[in-house]
């Protein structure tokens, strides 16, 4: 039981909440699926009452709370609300504040099967716990190029290092402003940061043609999209919250795991020439997937 | 990712699977997509998504095979896939990479050197 000011608690709140959350998701689903976005739409049309079982109706409770009662609530679910759901670790971190952290919520590391220990397993022959090119097979075709595509930070060893791409918590603001220059200067996803990555900021943050950047240059430039929200304001726990219950965070799903039969699915190319099954691959070919939209 | 399918598509087999905008221009806008024009409406239509697909990969120049999700979106919500995301599947149809959710956990590299290693695992 938490006591706030004059408002008491109770468990049950917590569940009550969770339940809520559950019909929001489902509505978030449902929304996903027709394709908009809107958060504004209400179901009912009759001014603010929210159609019953809405993300609005979730939204418009969530809202009232205040931050720290926001947060109390996100520990209280975060304790009752066991086994759940990848989305269900999304809502709580997001009424925790950390909703757009990565490694946060359900921003998870990667799963994979191919990583440094199946590499250092299979040859690391000296066993200095480092991979040098000569350890990899001579039979692998292009030996030197592959090698080279492995050691991420090109220092002629593979280390974990080489393999560790996930941002852990990032935490300080130092931490946060590497990472955000990071991925605004690797424009083509790389992992390396060029010299023309830079100029090429820089060309486009001179709006003005003046040889120079200003304050107001950069600040328009720093804009991370989804990071920062529109109009280059951080975004607001509110915002957070709606677009979450809209389903523009992410998906509610979380997808196969690791080591699952990959779904199959049945989907017509951009011309309309074929239509490509996804299990028509399996014995044959492994399949790269990249899901993703224009903006 | 056009240079990574380019180097692997002899072994494997790449494609990019259309989803629904991340942020059209009726939902919630991203001043890095208003300040270079690009601006479209969540399309309402699977042959405006198509359009739009298209539209996408040339000037990403992307050659690789692009699918379009149903108006649904259902092959997004069996694979997560929004906003964006990699996958890399092996032979027998397991899932052999799965990448971080866009667009923090999206490492092309990443899924590199997954592909790599895969194919070292096949030898």
């Amino acid at each position: 039981m938490y006591k706030t000011g004059s408002i008491r608690f109770h468990g049950e709140l917590a569940l009550l909440v969770a339940a809520l959350m559950l019909s929001a998701g489902f509505a978030a689903r449902a929304q996903d699926s027709t394709g908009s976005g809107s958060p504004a739409a209400s179901a009912t049309g009759a001014g603010d009452v929210p159609g019953a079982g809405s993300p609005q109706a979730l939204f418009s409770i969530l809202t009232k709370l205040s931050p720290q009662n926001m947060r109390a609530l996100g520990e209280m679910l975060e304790n009752d609300w066991k086994d759940r759901p990848e989305w269900g670790e999304e809502a709580v971190a997001i009424l925790k504040g950390e909703g757009m952290r990565p490694g946060g919520g359900w921003w998870k590391a990667p799963q994979k099967r191919y990583d440094f220990r199946w590499l250092r397993e299979r040859y690391d022959a000296d066993g200095d716990g480092a991979i040098k090119v000569d350890e990899l097979p001579e039979s692998i075709a292009g030996r030197e190029e592959t090698f080279r595509r492995l050691d991420r930070d090109l220092d002629g060893k593979l280390l974990l290092l080489d393999f560790d791409w996930y941002n852990r918590s990032l935490s300080t603001p130092r931490a946060m402003m590497t990472e955000y220059m990071f991925m605004r200067l690797d424009v083509d996803s790389n992992g390396r940061i060029s010299e023309e990555e830079v100029t090429s900021f820089f060309k486009n943050s001179d709006r003005e043609k003046l040889g120079f950047l200003t304050h107001e240059d950069l600040f328009a430039s720093f804009d991370m999209g989804i990071m920062s929200g529109g109009g280059g304001k951080p975004m607001s726990d509110a915002e957070v919250v709606r677009m979450f219950l809209n389903g523009e965070l992410g998906t509610m799903e979380a997808g196969p795991e690791l080591e699952a039969q990959a779904p199959d699915f049945l989907l017509p190319t951009i011309d309309g020439e074929r239509n490509v099954r996804l299990s028509e691959h399996f014995g044959k070919r492994p399949v790269v997937l990249v899901f993703g939209s224009f903006t | 990712m056009e240079k990574l399918y380019q180097r692997y598509k002899d072994r494997v087999d790449f494609y990019a699977v259309y989803i629904r905008e991340a942020h059209p221009s009726d939902g919630w806008k991203a001043d890095f997509n208003e300040r270079f024009n690009i601006r479209f409406e969540q399309p309402k239509t699977i042959g405006d998504r198509k359009q739009i697909a298209s539209t996408c990969g040339t000037i990403l120049g992307l050659s690789m095979p692009m699918l379009v999700d149903e108006m649904d979106d259902r092959v997004n919500r069996l694979y997560s896939g929004f906003p964006d995301r990699l996958y890399l599947i092996d032979r027998d149809g397991k899932v052999a990479y799965k990448g971080g959710r866009g667009p923090f956990g999206y490492k092309p590299r990443e899924l590199e050197q997954t592909i790599i290693m895969m194919l070292m695992d096949d030898q």
